[in-house]
């Protein structure tokens, strides 16, 4: 993980400087268990499919290689696509529960979710 | 002192004899009642009409029936209706029963005029036509003609169809609501039992997107639709409290380009649940929650080179928790409307006396009843009766103090607003069956959930509320990670109304803070702090359009975010006891 600036460093703590190399646990509040775990949809929005990678634990927030599948690996993805792809794409991804979108590997995925797949030629 | 009290009463007699001797001028008051005479300013000629109609109820002329009548029909705001049903009796004349006797069965009336009517029926000798109010349940028929039946104890005459659900709703005429049905007349008493303490019902339905394109240029067909829909229901007793809620969304797609290539998706979310709460101490509780969902994902992707890549897979999850807590949180946003109404005569002179919470029950209970009415209508029209019967309301209200009325009912910033402390520790088991999925594990997963919510109404414009959650996986088998996870968030919210009552809108600070583990070896402590605000416009009852802004530290990196988001709602009430 990257180390940063000291502010950031007093609020998030010790793990944001541990020099460790590992991607981050997911923090979703669905990210285990089902139904009852209290899972909402994530805003239909590119950044809103790409935090809910992230806090489903399939995506890292920012990969330890420049092409590896992360936050911004995500929104370059989701902003590249045509406007009624990266529509669907998008609502794919919010809508699905979180180990449906956990690539096998992952935090450290080889391959994205499936909802990717949509449109692509 | 004998012979000053003969003048005193020769004169009064010869003050009198004109007036006696003279009779009154039918067709001058006939006019008087109809038309605004030029140069009398509203206000002055209501007075001189109310007046007018008096003198012809006392007139004993046979022309003053058919004026009064016409009153007593139009009227049912203004105590003039009143004044014309009484002279009818007093008038003596057959031509006024079937006006009389649709004015006693028509419960959309004020109780007041209701019993008038009945009064100038008997004096005219026809039998009221009542309608009663069984204690529960029970159907009730409403006599053609000349039937009589008694008024309840309570003295709420009122015509009640009976629902499944054991709901009241008056059979009598109304504005079509949602569902196509007739609307209810003003309750005469509250219709929530003693022991309801809150209750709360939401529909709403979303459109993410929909859209259908093709162009020539391209051959290419494009189509998307995302929508939802939610219904939750939720209910407070002072012993119990329950909720059942359930919802779906649909996502779809087709994208068709020149040449071989296609994409079709397809998901379907469909779920379910439900909660009950026992209380057996001073806010202490037991719970019991279910929840079911299911869903469906489709996706054919055909490309120019590759064979057709058909993925389906289906999901579904089932789970049931039971735990005990304290506290309670209730939807209190009705009962700050009745507040805000209050507020609203008071600032306008109206306000005959203060609302007291049996009053404000009652009014919940008409706006519980209306609910489904697609204009505010009868909801207004509800309201000022019931305000104007129990002497809240001075007269009949003008056209600022009704525009005023009509924005607090509509004001969609009381709605949700919930208000208390509850705190609960669940044990949950469920089922997650993911057979389409081999990689991803499914069977049985134990969960402990911990929840708390604390709620502050700050006065009718402020709100502040936070949740923490925290969630930890229990009896993993050996070598199965147990992920845990604790979140606590708070929202500051401002309401912002124009000076006639309109709300314009919200404006919302708010702070998260999440750490969780994967407990997995190669994975770190989760850590996100955030922060947002907003400004939300509202537009009507359900629906707004909210621009907001976002920064978030997440694991160590910084992101600015700016969004903007809509929703429509069709329908949202509340009931509270009391307020907070």
């Amino acid at each position: 993980m990257r180390c940063t600036p000291l502010f950031v460093a007093l609020l998030l703590g010790s793990a944001a400087c541990d020099g460790t190399e590992d991607a981050d646990g997911a923090r979703g509040a669905c990210a285990s268990g089902g139904a009852l775990a209290g899972c909402d949809d994530s805003p239909t929005s590119p950044a809103g499919a790409c935090w809910r990678l992230v806090e489903c634990g399939s995506y890292p927030v920012d990969g330890d290689e420049e092409n590896d599948l992360d936050w911004g690996r995500c929104m370059n993805d989701l902003e590249g696509m045509a406007a009624d792809r990266a529509t669907l794409v998008t609502a794919c991804i919010a809508t699905s529960t979180c180990d449906e979108l956990q690539a096998p590997g992952s935090p450290h995925p080889y391959a994205r979710p499936a909802c990717f797949a949509f449109g692509d030629r | 002192m004998r012979r000053a009290t003969w003048t005193l009463a020769a004169a009064l007699v010869a003050a009198a004899a004109p007036a006696l001797a003279q009779p009154a001028d039918v067709p001058a008051l006939v006019q008087l009642v109809e038309k605004q005479p030029a140069g009398v300013d509203r206000p002055t000629w209501k007075e001189q009409r109310r007046d007018a109609a008096r003198k012809l109820a006392a007139s004993g002329d046979k022309r003053a029936v058919a004026p009064l009548i016409k009153l007593a029909e139009a009227e049912a705001f203004d105590v003039i209706g009143e004044i014309a049903i009484e002279g009818l009796g007093a008038l003596g004349d057959a031509s006024a029963i079937p006006a009389l006797e649709k004015i006693a069965a028509d419960a959309s009336r004020d109780r007041s005029q209701r019993e008038l009517a009945r009064k100038s029926l008997t004096r005219l000798g026809a039998k009221p036509t009542t309608v009663t109010t069984p204690p529960t349940g029970g159907t009730t028929t409403t006599p053609p003609t000349g039937g009589t039946t008694t008024t309840p104890p309570t003295g709420g005459a009122i015509a009640v169809d009976t629902s499944a659900t054991g709901d009241a709703v008056p059979a009598t005429d109304g504005v079509p609501d949602l569902l196509g049905t007739r609307t209810p007349a003003p309750p005469t008493t509250d219709r929530f039992a003693d022991d309801v303490v809150a209750q709360s019902e939401s529909l709403t339905f979303a459109v993410g997107a929909a859209s259908l394109g093709y162009d020539t240029v391209r051959d290419r067909t494009a189509f998307n639709l995302d929508a939802s829909g939610r219904y939750t229901r939720w209910i407070d007793r002072g012993k119990t409290a329950w909720g059942a809620g359930g919802g779906a969304r649909v996502v779809a797609g087709l994208l068709d380009p020149e040449g071989v290539a296609t994409s079709r998706a397809a998901i379907v979310d469909v779920d379910g649940g439900g909660e009950f709460r026992a209380y057996v101490g001073p806010g202490v509780y037991g719970l019991g929650r279910a929840a079911v969902s299911a869903r469906l994902q489709y996706l054919v992707v055909r490309t120019d080179d590759d064979p057709t890549v058909k993925d389906t897979r289906t999901a579904a999850d089932l789970g049931v928790a039971i735990g005990g807590g304290w506290g309670r949180v209730i939807d209190a946003g009705a009962r700050l409307r009745v507040r805000a109404l209050e507020a609203q005569l008071e600032s306008g002179r109206a306000l005959g006396r203060a609302i007291d919470d049996g009053l404000a029950a009652r009014l919940q209970s008409a706006w519980w009843d209306t609910r489904r009415d697609r204009t505010g209508y009868r909801q207004l029209v509800a309201t000022v009766a019931i305000l104007r019967e129990a002497g809240v309301l001075l007269g009949e209200p003008d056209a600022g103090t009704t525009f005023a009325l009509l924005e607090v009912l509509r004001d969609p910033s009381y709605d949700h607003r919930v208000h208390g402390i509850d705190a609960n520790l669940q044990l949950v088991e469920e089922y997650l069956i993911r057979e389409d999925e081999p990689m991803i594990a499914d069977g049985r997963t134990e969960l402990v959930l911990v929840n708390a919510t604390a709620a502050r109404q700050l006065g009718l414009e402020q709100e502040l509320v936070g949740h923490l959650a925290a969630r930890y996986r229990i009896l993993a088998d050996d070598g199965v990670p147990a992920p845990w996870r604790v979140g606590a968030d708070a929202t500051w919210r401002k309401f912002v109304h124009a000076g006639h009552g309109e709300l314009v809108g919200a404006i919302d600070v708010g702070a998260a803070i999440a750490a969780s583990s994967d407990d997995r070896d190669d994975t770190d402590l989760g850590l996100a702090v955030g922060g947002t605000a907003g400004w939300t416009w509202t537009f009507n009852r359900a629906s707004t359009v909210r621009a907001g802004g976002e920064v978030r530290l997440d694991a160590g990196e910084l992101f600015f975010g700016a969004s903007i988001s809509g929703r429509y709602g069709f329908l949202d009430v509340g009931f509270a006891r009391s307020a907070p």
